[in-house]
């Protein structure tokens, strides 16, 4: 892509135009307060949340790799890229350490699904 | 709020580091992540200035160049901003580097030892590069930095976010406390 910012590894991912355009509405987005409920159909269609699942030949995106990608998703807007976080934490995990759970999250990550995370402190505690 | 949502057995996913003997840092990929972030916005906030400063046709009167961008103090304040926004970069891949060394060796404690104290020194080092860099984005956009239409104020803010996650502070004790006497950072969440 001619003026893009976007890391080769995220241009051969072919999030180089998702990158430019979230930088491009990360000042809007900020200012307006808007989240990215908008976009959360693209993201999951193109499987964002895929992207260290194993593919058709059995090779991997390297770790590396995807940092850069992240590292160019938080250049464009950190909110996004810092929305992901637990989701790829968990994916990691899941590969990390094989078990029933692990294997049904792959499998709804390899069908695009995004992951969150939630905790909470004892009741009473700050 | 979340109501009436029906969970059976299928829905649990193991807890990572569960057990007495973990065989890693469970949680070092997060932090790791959050400091990529950081890294991410540092180069962001070069980005900008960079763009700012070629846009821009006036220099102030009492400066020596009529366009800023041959302003030689605006040049220098934006190299010292490029050459901390490398560092933030190198210093987030040297973490993820160990991340990977670890992850290629599952069990090996001692590698994911090397990963989580990684990621500390990179957390405490990124964050720093990262608000000088934004901080020299704010001198040499001047006025342009409270403009709400740019919203630039919003790197130094998500730079907050992320980094107030996990307090350096706290940080900076954790890894004095194991070059000092060999103490191991906690295995909870934040290493």
């Amino acid at each position: 892509v001619t003026g893009s910012t976007a890391s080769p590894v995220t241009g051969r991912l072919g999030f180089a135009d998702l990158v430019d355009r979230l930088a491009g509405e990360a000042a809007r987005r900020d200012t307006e307060r808007l989240l990215f409920a908008d976009l959360r159909p693209e993201l999951r269609a193109r499987k964002i949340g895929a992207l260290r699942l194993p593919r058709a030949d059995g090779s991997r995106l390297a770790l590396t790799e995807l940092f850069e990608f992240v590292a160019d998703l938080a250049a464009a807007d950190s909110n996004l890229a810092h929305s992901l976080r637990n989701h790829y934490a968990a994916v990691e995990n899941a590969i990390l350490d094989p078990g029933p759970g692990s294997a049904r999250l792959l499998a709804l990550a390899a069908d695009g699904l995004l992951s969150c995370r939630m905790t909470g402190t004892a009741s009473g505690s700050a | 709020v979340l109501d009436r949502v029906r969970i059976t057995g299928a829905d649990f996913i193991e807890r990572p580091g569960a057990g007495p003997d973990p065989a890693r840092y469970p949680f070092t990929f997060n932090q790791v992540y959050l400091t990529t972030m950081v890294a991410g916005i540092a180069n962001r906030a070069l980005r900008d200035a960079v763009e700012l400063v070629r846009a821009r046709g006036r220099n102030y009167y009492h400066g020596t160049a009529a366009r800023p961008a041959d302003e030689p103090v605006i040049q220098a304040a934006i190299g010292a901003a490029s050459a901390k926004a490398f560092a933030a970069t190198a210093t987030a891949a040297a973490a993820v580097a160990a991340l990977e060394r670890s992850w290629d060796a599952p069990g090996d404690f001692p590698l994911s030892l090397a990963a989580t104290l990684a990621a500390a020194s990179a957390k405490i080092t990124v964050e720093s590069l990262a608000l000088e860099v934004i901080d020299a984005l704010t001198q040499v956009a001047s006025g342009s930095t409270l403009s709400t239409e740019r919203a630039l104020d919003r790197h130094w803010r998500n730079v907050k976010v992320l980094a107030s996650h996990n307090p350096s502070i706290y940080k900076h004790q954790v890894l004095g406390a194991y070059e000092l006497n060999g103490t191991r950072p906690p295995l909870g969440v934040y290493f």
